[in-house]
């Protein structure tokens, strides 16, 4: 993670955040997550920013941060789509569904296109094996995929900047 | 409650100390449980698992881990039942599961616990089949360390020093699961002064000495115990040579000295010994030209020299310059040679009669490890003693000891909560005054007149009733107030704070010079014999005269400073051993040039031996035996480790050839063949090491007694010197000590070169008002002359003053000193 990469974070949005939980002990994890719902990811001035304030050396918020899922330290796009990859959906096509995506879109799982538009990101179960595969569009789920509904659904929720036409 | 309790492990009833971990008490009745994070030296974490062992409870049988388990009267373990044996062969099976066992490529096969522990405890055979996980390889930390992700256990060491020892928790578990690994936030440091020990600490092969990889197998090693010499610490630590070249140095416990620790200095800064630039041959002037010849031409160049000198001149024309880096033999003999063959007290050393520093250095840096308060006036241990900074460090985190600092500059330490002063150059006394009449006045005692205008404030009060308060203080003072212009009052001041706050009997100095104790104590002083025994003192005399058979002069000879200015003048010839005048002040280095005669005793051709009549290739510390006198007076060996480089020769055998060549009149009295008969001579000459012998100094050394010496201290009135401004030359100089300069030390490790930042310093404030910013080309200017450097804004710097460091290439700080050396007035232009 190159600092270059993070520029432009205004680490002011981040003072009601500390402010609140200033002085609490144990309060890494829901200050984590507030940072991460200002900036949609947790950048390293972030990090650097969170362990002066709390006075947790950066090594060790960078540990949290980097231990627990729900956490991103790379820049997310402005639409989300997890992807199942559990047993049930892998047997029922999600790999077919990820080369279709990166087909199109130019992602594969885990990475954001270049505009920013889409991030692509691969989960294990969602709990709806029933309607494998499964993929969430925006929180949106959406069972029993196949690769033309999934690029088309997601082209229309991204617009036209999102990848070419089908 | 008594603290001996009994516990059982397989069936066997063993003693133990209440509250200690259950792997020592085992180790102790021979059962070596295994261990990765366990480590004596760090909190015990629990986090490899390999300790496993099981406990009986009301609930049955439970397995523990022993490193993290306090015994209990009566408790009982099985360490050697099935469940137990299966739960370490399964612990030690899944670290394996992605350790890559490159054992044969690994700098640590040989000396590895994880070696060690497979062959006792692990498995035959694997049950996995799939591909590793594979990480960073060959990844640097830094430039001195690197780390291979894949050999690593992830068992806490390196982390856990960096936090526990340096306060610089650097280092961090990034990710989950198999994927977990040990690094650095993005784009950190990891540039803690004593960072190489996660080498030492690593029970893999993960953590790798850099410079010194690939360059040995461990068991192929010659292991030395030694001591480092780079500062007056004088840690323990051990020098790993193959084929007569140092490999490696690794620290050697000393509980007393260095705990487990060496710097980053002491590690990475092994090359002298291979260094191209070593001189290898005598050189001698001739036809103008520095040119090999014989050690015995050069020898009786040298005694020819020095004899025409002492007859056309007399004796006192002929000075010595001996060196705290060099052993105490070398200063001895240099000494004996000085005042008992020729007749010349004119001996001094750099840090000889011209440093106020307390006889004694300092009590004990053990002391340090209890201190409630920690008091530094002058001194930075975090550049000028990495190891006893760790201690500090841990002083103030684990007994809340207060910090109180007096310095120029806002050193490292400085960021414990305490008191952190700033005077600057010449505004030391009137608050060192301010400090003791707080003092006076906090114990109700009597404000002498002299002391009744001094300044009143808040902090001041503070910081003077917590050192007044203080039960167990550990107090220093160091050199960047011990000499120069104004230093006879600030250090007059600072003696009268602390003997005002009932402390006066702890008040130690910081040597920033491996044996400046020693260089003093074996007589290296022009007033001075062996022992820190007065020359006017005719008993001391006369009994060094019947140890030397010869006579002495009673004469006090010049100072360091005062025989370089009488280079010119009375002194016409000079002998110096590991001095280097000329390359710190090039005023200096006009009037060597002056003289009749110069012989320079070195490891490298230095601006000063370029211009002697004869250069004498010396033996490094490493190639000779020796010893050296720490700062708390603790006298250690440094045995030879290797083979002299070339045709170099240790200082004392060239001292004893050299006299016998002179005097052969004398040669009863220097007829020692061994660095083992010459301590035993030591020992009589010097009655402070009376009782030593070579062989009880043994591996840990020996002090004298902090008592053998007192001191009598009271409050007294001091005559003030004030700094003359000058608006010309608007800053003030500050020079001292950095661990990262360009000596020669560091000059001849190429692997360290890049280390620090090596510049003058400017407050950014100061820095602005120049028009200055980082890395910009500057020269600083004095009425002495001038140097050329680069600035480095640092707001750790008094406004008003600048940073030089010693040791910077190519910009001698000497060359800024005036009379008020080295405070001198100096402007940027």
């Amino acid at each position: 993670m190159d600092m270059q990469s993070h520029a432009g974070v205004d680490l002011d949005l981040l003072e009601d955040v500390l402010a609140q939980y200033q002085g609490q002990r144990g309060a890494l994890i829901p200050i984590l997550q507030k940072a991460q719902d200002v900036y949609g990811y947790l950048p390293p001035q972030v990090l650097q920013r969170i362990a002066r304030s709390t006075g947790v050396a950066v090594s060790k918020v960078y540990g949290v941060a980097t231990f627990y899922a729900q956490f991103y330290l790379q820049k997310r796009g402005r639409h989300i789509l997890k992807l199942c990859d559990g047993t049930a959906c892998h047997v029922k096509g999600t790999p077919v569904l990820a080369t279709a995506l990166e087909d199109h879109f130019g992602v594969q799982p885990g990475q954001t296109t270049e505009d920013g538009a889409l991030t692509v990101e691969v989960v294990y179960c969602l709990g709806s094996c029933a309607l494998a595969p499964v993929a969430v569009l925006d929180g949106q789920v959406m069972g029993r995929m196949r690769q033309e509904m999934l690029v088309r659904t997601v082209q229309k929720q991204v617009g036209a900047a999102g990848g070419e036409e089908v | 409650m008594s603290d001996l309790i009994t516990i059982t492990i397989d069936g066997k009833e063993i003693p133990a100390q209440r509250g200690e971990m259950l792997t020592k008490a085992a180790r102790r009745a021979g059962i070596e449980i295994p261990v990765f994070c366990g480590h004596p030296k760090l909190d015990p974490i629990g986090a490899c698992r390999m300790c496993l062992v099981e406990q009986e409870t009301p609930r049955g049988r439970a397995l523990i881990t022993a490193c993290t388990t306090p015994v209990s009267e009566g408790m009982v373990i099985h360490y050697g039942s099935e469940k137990a044996v299966d739960a370490r062969q399964g612990t030690l099976e899944m670290i394996l599961i992605n350790h890559p066992l490159d054992c044969p490529i690994c700098d640590k096969g040989g000396e590895c616990p994880l070696q060690d522990h497979t062959l006792a405890h692990g498995p035959g055979k694997s049950h996995f089949w799939e591909e590793k996980h594979h990480k960073a390889k060959n990844y640097p930390l830094s430039d001195l360390i690197l780390l291979d992700q894949e050999r690593c256990i992830l068992c806490w060491r390196c982390i856990r020093y960096l936090g526990e020892w340096e306060d610089k928790p650097q280092l961090g578990l990034f990710h989950r699961g198999g994927e977990t690994v040990i690094d650095k936030f993005p784009d950190g440091e990891l540039d803690a002064y004593t960072s190489g020990s996660i080498i030492d600490l690593c029970p893999v092969g993960a953590l790798t000495n850099r410079p010194a990889r690939f360059s040995y197998r461990p068991w192929e090693l010659r292991k030395t115990p030694s001591i480092c010499t780079h500062c007056g610490q004088g840690c323990n630590l051990r020098i790993d040579s193959r084929d007569d070249i140092v490999r490696r140095h690794v620290a050697r416990e000393n509980v007393a000295v260095n705990d487990e620790w060496i710097c980053d200095k002491g590690r990475f800064a092994d090359d002298i010994s291979v260094s191209p630039a070593r001189l290898q041959q005598p050189l001698a002037r001739i036809a103008g030209q520095l040119q090999p010849v014989s050690w015995a031409e050069a020898l009786q160049r040298v005694v020819s020299g020095l004899k025409g000198v002492a007859e056309r001149h007399g004796p006192a024309a002929i000075g010595a310059i001996g060196s705290a880096k060099a052993s105490n033999e070398a200063n001895y003999l240099l000494g004996k040679f000085m005042r008992g063959v020729i007749g010349s007290n004119n001996l001094d050393h750099r840090e000889g009669a011209a440093l106020l520093a307390d006889p004694r250095g300092l009590p004990s840096l053990e002391a340090a490890r209890h201190a409630d308060l920690i008091l530094l006036m002058g001194c930075d241990p975090s550049e000028e003693m990495p190891v006893l900074a760790t201690l500090l460090k841990r002083a103030a985190i684990r007994q809340a000891a207060a910090v109180v600092i007096v310095h120029p500059r806002r050193i490292e330490l400085a960021r414990y909560p305490g008191h952190c002063f700033q005077p600057a150059p010449g505004e030391e006394p009137a608050l060192f005054d301010a400090l003791t009449r707080a003092t006076l006045a906090g114990r109700g005692e009597p404000i002498p007149a002299w002391l009744a205008g001094a300044a009143e404030d808040a902090q001041i009060t503070a910081a003077a009733n917590a050192l007044a308060a203080a039960q167990r203080p550990f107090i220093l003072y160091g050199s960047d107030y011990a000499w120069g212009f104004g230093a006879r009052a600030i250090v007059a001041s600072l003696t009268n704070w602390v003997t005002a706050a009932g402390h006066g009997d702890r008040l130690g100095f910081l040597h920033a010079q491996a044996n400046s104790q020693g260089a003093g104590d074996m007589g290296m002083l022009p007033d001075f014999l062996p022992g820190r025994r007065p020359l006017a003192d005719a008993k001391a005399r006369g009994d060094l005269e019947a140890l030397w058979q010869t006579e002495l002069p009673s004469q006090p000879g010049l100072t360091y400073g005062g025989m370089l200015a009488s280079a010119r003048g009375r002194i016409k010839a000079l002998y110096l051993l590991g001095a280097n005048p000329a390359g710190e002040k090039p005023a200096d280095a006009a009037a060597l040039k002056a003289l009749d005669f110069l012989v320079v005793q070195e490891l490298f051709l230095t601006e000063t031996a370029q211009l002697a009549d004869v250069v004498l290739p010396a033996a490094s510390y490493v190639e000779g035996d020796g010893t050296f006198t720490n700062s708390e007076r603790r006298v250690q060996r440094a045995p030879q480790a290797v083979k002299p480089v070339g045709n170099a020769a240790p200082d004392w055998l060239i001292l004893t050839h050299l006299a016998r060549a002179y005097a052969p009149e004398r040669a009863a009295a220097w007829s020692t063949t061994s660095v083992a008969a010459l301590f035993a001579e030591i020992t009589q000459a010097a009655p402070l090491y009376a009782g030593m012998t070579w062989e009880n100094l043994g591996a840990g050394g020996r002090q004298w007694p902090w008592q053998a010496l007192s001191l009598q201290r009271s409050v007294q009135p001091y005559k003030p010197a004030a700094l003359p401004a000058d608006p010309a030359y608007p800053l003030r100089l500050v020079v001292g000590n950095q661990l990262w300069d360009d000596g020669v030390v560091l000059a001849a490790s190429p692997a360290l070169a890049q280390q620090g930042i090596k510049a003058a310093r400017l407050h950014p404030t100061d820095a602005a008002a120049l028009g200055l910013h980082s890395g910009d080309a500057i020269t600083l200017r004095s009425r002495s002359g001038s140097v050329r450097t680069t600035v480095h804004v640092d707001d750790a710097i008094k406004p008003g003053t600048v940073f030089l460091p010693y040791s910077l290439a190519g910009a001698p700080a000497g060359a800024l000193f005036d009379e008020y050396a080295p405070r001198s007035a100096v402007g940027v232009g």
